[in-house]
């Protein structure tokens, strides 16, 4: 059974003007779930994605100016480098995405935003108990968690389902496996939503977060000192990551991570996922639903892109 | 006898009230200077923190508090705003503003100090780092001219007001006596 809960004690509502958090709050009360996106367009009616009734209210200049310096902490000039990569994370794990002019460096890509007029608030949520159906798929014969990788399209619930896998694993709720000690290298402070250090996500009792942290190097710390049966993380995709996914799984550590592509085509039209697959340091691709309600197994398919079935849990 | 004896602790009162009084005036024209100063080198220290090392604010204005060598309104003012900024939900503009109107105006610094200072809210930490380090160079700039003016100020009108207080209540005890 699965549960909807609002992000840790609502933080979306304290980044966005007291009219607009009204707006929000009483649309959430009457549909009795949270919105899955905020989206602020200048001059806009406000969008609420997930709920069904539209908003009146209209966003002006002054929303926006509010909403982005809450999402940066009044900080844009320390949040360039996550401009360029397409978006922020604000307080409490919820990305932000963000539109407006790109001001461009001396060597013509894209150094920052300037007059941002649109803002995208995905809000983070904890789906407690969305990730049990891919339990199974991940139980190897030996007892042990294998190596997998949530393949979805943006907006499928990946990251969703990864801090769940995270709190089913470590709480021992998997009979056959028992507790798994967890490491969840978060680099965009998403999965696991950490304040100051602790996560305020619920991802279970037997987990390390290494908050903030690039990925090839946290996976190499993981592995080093944190002795982790499993290292969760999102969006793996650059070479160097894959490198180090590599590492970490010759390292004897299982890897469950998140990739952007629709289909088994998609992935191996990217050399370094063709790598990766090739290597044989993926055991599952897990393909989700990208119709209808996020978070649904498509099918699962060994990394030959053959179909599985399921080890009874 | 003791008419006498009144009459000179009443003259000694009123000299030394006046003569407060003017000091107190003069302090305004003694302190702002320093706290011109101290302003500016708030204000350099958050334009190194964000052009150089792109610090997120808080810290940024953490960090330039403890840039000014002596506690006073000033640090106060920097640090305010940083534990200000901490909490969820905060702007900068709104934190700006109203550790200007609380903490400054306590200050002797005036409304067109002030002026300045607060025409930055809306810049710091919400634009580009150039724009962000222009407009911080531009007030730093002024309120170097101000400090300058201030100095000569200080040196005219500090003692001007120290005298001034001492004389006034010499004459008043003349009149009265």
């Amino acid at each position: 059974m699965t549960t909807v809960l609002s992000a840790p004690s609502n933080t979306y509502l304290s980044l966005l003007p007291p009219i607009i958090a009204q707006a929000v709050t009483d649309a959430t009360r009457s549909e009795r779930r949270p919105p899955r996106e905020i989206r602020l367009r200048t001059g806009q009616p406000l969008e609420l994605v997930g709920l069904s009734v539209p908003s009146v209210l209209i966003v002006t200049a002054e929303h926006v100016r509010h909403v982005l310096s809450t999402v940066t902490g009044s900080s844009l000039h320390a949040v360039e480098q996550d401009i360029r990569s397409g978006f922020v994370t604000a307080p409490g794990g919820h990305r932000v995405g963000l539109a407006g002019r790109a001001v461009l460096g001396g060597d013509g890509r894209v150094r920052t935003l300037r007059d941002i007029a649109s803002i995208n608030i995905r809000v983070a949520q904890a789906v407690t108990g969305s990730c049990e159906p891919f339990i199974p798929y991940l139980i190897g014969a030996d007892r042990r968690v294998v190596s997998g990788l949530l393949v979805g399209a943006p907006m499928t619930g990946k990251t969703t389902l990864l801090r769940d896998a995270a709190r089913i694993l470590s709480s021992g709720l998997v009979a056959k496996l028992g507790v798994v000690h967890v490491v969840i290298v978060d680099e965009r402070s998403e999965i696991a939503g950490c304040f100051e250090g602790v996560p305020q996500f619920d991802v279970g009792p037997a987990t390390d977060v290494l908050d903030a942290c690039p990925k090839v190097e946290g996976l190499n710390m993981a592995v080093r000192s944190l002795s982790p049966h499993v290292i969760v993380t999102d969006e793996l995709g650059s070479p160097g990551d894959v490198q180090a996914v590599l590492e970490a799984a010759r390292a004897g550590v299982s890897i469950l991570g998140s990739v952007h592509a629709r289909s088994f085509a998609d992935l191996h039209s990217r050399p370094a996922m063709r790598d990766l697959l090739a290597s044989g340091a993926i055991d599952r691709l897990l393909f989700l639903d990208s119709h209808g309600p996020p978070g649904r197994l498509l099918r699962a398919t060994d990394s030959l892109g053959r179909a599985v079935v399921p080890v009874c849990p | 006898m003791s008419v006498i004896w009144m009459q000179w602790i009443g003259s000694g009162s009123v000299v030394a009230g006046t003569a407060s009084l003017g000091s107190r005036l003069a302090a305004r024209y003694r302190d702002r200077p320093r706290e011109l100063r101290e302003l500016t080198t708030v204000l350099r220290a958050l334009a190194a923190e964000i052009t150089y090392a792109r610090t997120p604010l808080v810290q940024a204005l953490t960090r330039a508090g403890s840039s000014v060598p002596r506690p006073g309104v000033i640090r106060q003012f920097a640090q305010g705003a940083a534990s200000d900024l901490k909490l969820p939900g905060a702007v900068l503009e709104v934190v700006w503003r109203t550790r200007v109107t609380q903490e400054l105006a306590e200050s002797s610094l005036t409304n067109e100090d002030l002026e300045i200072v607060n025409g930055l809210a809306r810049t710091i930490g919400q634009t580009g780092v150039e724009e962000q380090t222009g407009a911080l160079m531009a007030a730093i700039a002024l309120l170097l001219d101000r400090e300058r003016e201030a100095t000569a100020e200080r040196s005219q009108y500090a003692r001007l007001y120290v005298t001034l207080g001492v004389l006034a209540g010499v004459l008043i005890v003349v009149l009265l006596w």
